[in-house]
């Protein structure tokens, strides 16, 4: 764990979700970041050089999804480990090499936690 | 003429007048007046005429002018033969003329008229010729009677010899003939026979019975007569003996005595015919026997149509005897449906001779109707009149059935096409043609027609699909792909549409495809409901698997730092108050839900007769309305734990409303309870309440811990949007 990128960014449209995992990662001890858009996470990307980890929701409303969201980091971010989830089944070759690991819903936020200490 | 005699002035003739004739006139004149007989007499040398009554009707128109006139002025036209007999008669001569021919002119008109004529001169005193007596008898009936009977007598002969029949009349106990007409003559070959006996002059019919039949008919007197009697006649020396076929009648001739004196003999050759009639009694066997010998029924009917012969294998067949079908009997065995155009087809063939067809039904033995085809042609002779019809009835009862079934299969088939929206195809491969039901140049968008390349199909499939549908490799080498499904472009109407596509191939004996056979159909309603249950499948899925990380998210938050029997409970209610909203979502399908009713339903579980709830219908999200259902269950189970609902008196106001039409307050106020303190630990509920109800709502959340009692506000962004079915993310 570098101390540059060790923050993780959780996001998730459904606030119950969002916020519960968010909780459960803090209390794992990361530093966690929330946003419930994808637009809204590439603002806090601007102004976050911490973050280390994003945890993405696939499925969000809106014009970008967390595929595409994961698309841009890559791009942009590309340190930026990339921790993906979705209640749908995704076919994997959508995923990879988008993200780094999927994760479906529900999830355990133990696993969760574990995966993102594994990454970072 | 007495009368007329005494009255005539002769004073002006040659005679002068009657008082000074002599006694000798006198008496001639007495005496021809007497007579019945018709007499004229030429008196003088001029031959002054007088005659009797019978003459003046032989004289007809002349009568009476002819009375004291000169013959050769009375009958000029005869006057040079008058003139004569006046020269021989006044010489002392006499004549006589039987049916003497002359033309007269008694009536104003020239007459052929026969006499027998006698002159005789009349002598005076001294016997000196001094006129001429003429008896005059008209005999033209009798010469015409004579005349008219020989020429009866030619004509007979003339019939005789020129009879189709050959004739000889045979005289004397040894048959000698006297004659023979042309046809005898050509029977025996034209031999010299007149005045020779048959033994002599036929003597290759000894040994025959003819010498005989003729010596008994001569005895006996009793005519012979016969048909179809063979003969051996040589009518030439040398030449071969003749196989010939006669009728024959022997005719006994008898004197006006009533004595037999010949035999007349007549006949005709009748080999031609015999051998005529043999031929085709023979050829009529032969039909017979292989017309009997036939599987098929086989009739025979006459010129005019009426039955009269049967094969076996037709009465076999009807049960019937042969009598109860000839004539037009045989429409007794049809069935009633069929009988009228079975009659006129027939009907128009006896008419115009054209061959007959017709299909019935005919009643067999056991009263079963089966459908045959009737066929008959005329029989004709050398000049094309017809002798006879054949006629043949083939059982075709099965091949009708079979074609019945066929064409009720073939419509059956389409008609289940037509409802399945199936159309069906052949592919003939070497040319590339298609031929297809009606259905299939719908399916395509293609105007009616018989066929089509298959390359016009191919370019209607989309090309991102042409990888699916065959090509000309694999429907040559057989490796298309039996089932296929590929969009179309639809040529009409620009519409994209799915098509599906089951073949099958026809391999010829080498195992080379020839043809491909198959059904198409369109799926594009299927394949947007499967699209659509796809989609829907993935949702549901979808939803439950947010649904348990929303449960298992709540379990995380309640189970934390908690007893585990209030924790227990706690989860219960969380989760009932989440059933509850799932239950209104349900309803509208994850449209949106009411946000009177999400509270309404929430509160249920708590003493909601002390809960008050009011505010404008409004419609809200799904996200929205789970939130809110797990808010109001936090608020109620906090009130009813520590708040204005854990006292008798302790009420709830649930209130909401639009300011502006576009800020939503939606509030929660405790009156009446204990007096409220500030909660020491931060649990699930606050947790929802004041972060993720804020959040799902986009909007804040604040909340009171009043003394008198606890207000929680939400306030956020409302427009009618928001309560447009989101997609369940």
């Amino acid at each position: 764990m570098t101390e540059a990128r060790s923050t993780v960014l959780v996001v998730e449209d459904e606030a119950l979700l969002l916020f519960a995992i968010a909780d459960e990662l803090r209390l794992a001890g990361f530093e966690v970041l929330e946003a419930n858009t994808a637009e809204g996470a590439l603002q806090l990307l601007e102004t976050h050089e911490s973050i280390g980890v994003l945890f993405s929701d696939i499925d969000m409303p809106g014009r970008m999804d967390g595929v595409k969201l994961t698309k841009t980091v890559r791009a942009r971010w590309p340190p930026v480990k990339v921790v993906l989830t979705s209640g749908k089944p995704i076919p994997s070759h959508e995923i990879y090499p988008v993200g780094d690991v999927f994760l479906p819903k529900p999830y355990q936020p133990e696993i969760v936690a574990a995966t993102i200490e594994r990454l970072l | 003429m007495a009368a007329r005699i005494a009255a005539f002035d002769w004073a002006a003739t040659p005679l002068g007048p009657i008082s000074r004739w002599s006694e000798s006139l006198r008496t001639v004149v007495s005496l021809v007046l007497r007579s019945e007989v018709p007499i004229v007499t030429l008196m003088g040398e001029t031959g002054v005429m007088i005659y009797n009554d019978a003459y003046s009707e032989f004289a007809g128109g002349r009568h009476p002018g002819l009375l004291g006139t000169n013959v050769r002025e009375g009958w000029p036209e005869v006057a040079d033969f008058n003139d004569n007999v006046m020269k021989v008669c006044f010489g002392g001569g006499t004549l006589a003329y039987r049916d003497q021919e002359l033309t007269l002119l008694r009536n104003g008109h020239p007459e052929q008229v026969w006499m027998n004529l006698d002159y005789s001169p009349i002598l005076d005193e001294r016997g000196r010729p001094f006129g001429v007596i003429a008896i005059v008898v008209e005999t033209t009936k009798k010469v015409a009677a004579e005349r008219w009977r020989l020429g009866e007598i030619d004509r007979q002969r003339q019939m005789f010899e020129q009879a189709p029949g050959f004739m000889a009349m045979l005289s004397g106990p040894d048959h000698v003939f006297e004659l023979t007409n042309a046809s005898y003559m050509q029977l025996v070959g034209h031999r010299d026979i007149i005045g020779l006996s048959v033994r002599e002059a036929m003597p290759e019919l000894a040994g025959q019975g003819f010498y005989e039949l003729l010596d008994e008919v001569y005895a006996t007197g009793t005519p012979f007569i016969d048909h179809a009697i063979p003969a051996q006649i040589q009518r030439v020396p040398g030449a071969p003996m003749e196989n010939l076929v006669l009728d024959l009648i022997y005719q006994p001739v008898r004197d006006p005595a009533g004595a037999i004196v010949g035999i007349f003999c007549q006949g005709m050759d009748v080999t031609d015919r015999f051998r005529a009639e043999r031929d085709l009694r023979r050829s009529e066997a032969q039909f017979r026997t292989f017309a009997e010998s036939m599987p098929n029924h086989v009739w025979t009917a006459t010129p005019s149509g009426l039955i009269d012969w049967c094969n076996p294998r037709i009465l076999d067949y009807s049960g019937k005897r042969d009598v109860e079908l000839f004539g037009t009997s045989w429409v007794s065995v049809l069935h009633p449906e069929d009988v009228e155009a079975a009659r006129i087809a027939w009907a128009e063939s006896i008419a115009t001779g054209r061959i007959y067809e017709a299909e019935f039904r005919i009643r067999r033995w056991d009263g079963v109707y089966r459908w045959h085809l009737a066929r008959a042609v005329p029989i004709r002779d050398a000049d094309g009149a017809i002798l006879r019809w054949i006629g043949t009835n083939t059982d075709i009862d099965d091949q009708q059935r079979t074609a019945q079934a066929l064409f009720e299969s073939e419509r059956r088939l389409q008609l289940s096409q037509n409802v399945a929206g199936i159309a069906s195809l052949e592919v003939d491969i070497e040319s590339g043609i298609v031929y297809g039901s009606d259905g299939l140049w719908e399916l395509w968008g293609l105007g009616s027609r018989d066929s089509v390349h298959i390359s016009l199909l191919e370019d209607i499939v989309l090309p991102e699909d042409a990888r699916v549908r065959s090509n000309t490799d694999s429907r040559n080498d057989g490796s298309a792909d039996p089932s296929v499904e590929y969009r179309i472009r639809r040529p009409d109407t620009g519409e994209i549409r799915w098509l599906s596509r089951h073949v099958e191939f026809v391999r010829d004996a080498t195992g080379k495809p020839v043809k491909m056979f198959g059904v198409m159909q369109d799926i594009t309603d299927r394949k947007a409901a499967q699209q659509r249950q796809e989609m829907l499948t993935h949702e549901l899925e979808h939803r439950i698997k947010n649904i348990l990380a929303m449960v298992s998210a709540i379990a995380s938050q309640t189970l934390r730092n908690a007893d585990i029997e209030v924790a227990r409970l706690s989860f219960t209610n969380r989760l009932r108050a989440l059933a509850n909203a799932h239950d209104l979502l349900n309803a509208t399908r994850w449209t949106d839900a009411s946000l009177r009713e999400v509270v309404s339903k929430t509160i249920a579980a708590l003493p909601y007769e002390r809960i008050t709830v009011k505010g404008p219908n409004l419609t809200i999200n799904p996200k929205m309305a789970l939130t809110l259902a797990l808010a109001v269950n936090e608020l109620g189970t906090n009130a009813l734990k520590y708040g204005a609902l854990s006292v008798p008196n302790g009420l709830v106001t649930i209130e909401w409303y639009l300011t502006d039409g576009k800020t939503l307050t939606w509030r929660w106020v405790e009156t009446g309870g204990p007096v409220v303190t500030s909660p020491k630990r931060r649990g699930f509920g606050s947790f929802l309440i004041e972060r993720v109800l804020g959040t799902d709502f986009g909007g804040t959340v604040k909340t009171e811990f009043r003394q008198e009692g606890v207000i929680c506000v939400l306030t956020a962004p409302f427009s009618h949007e928001d309560a447009a079915p989101l997609p369940l993310v």
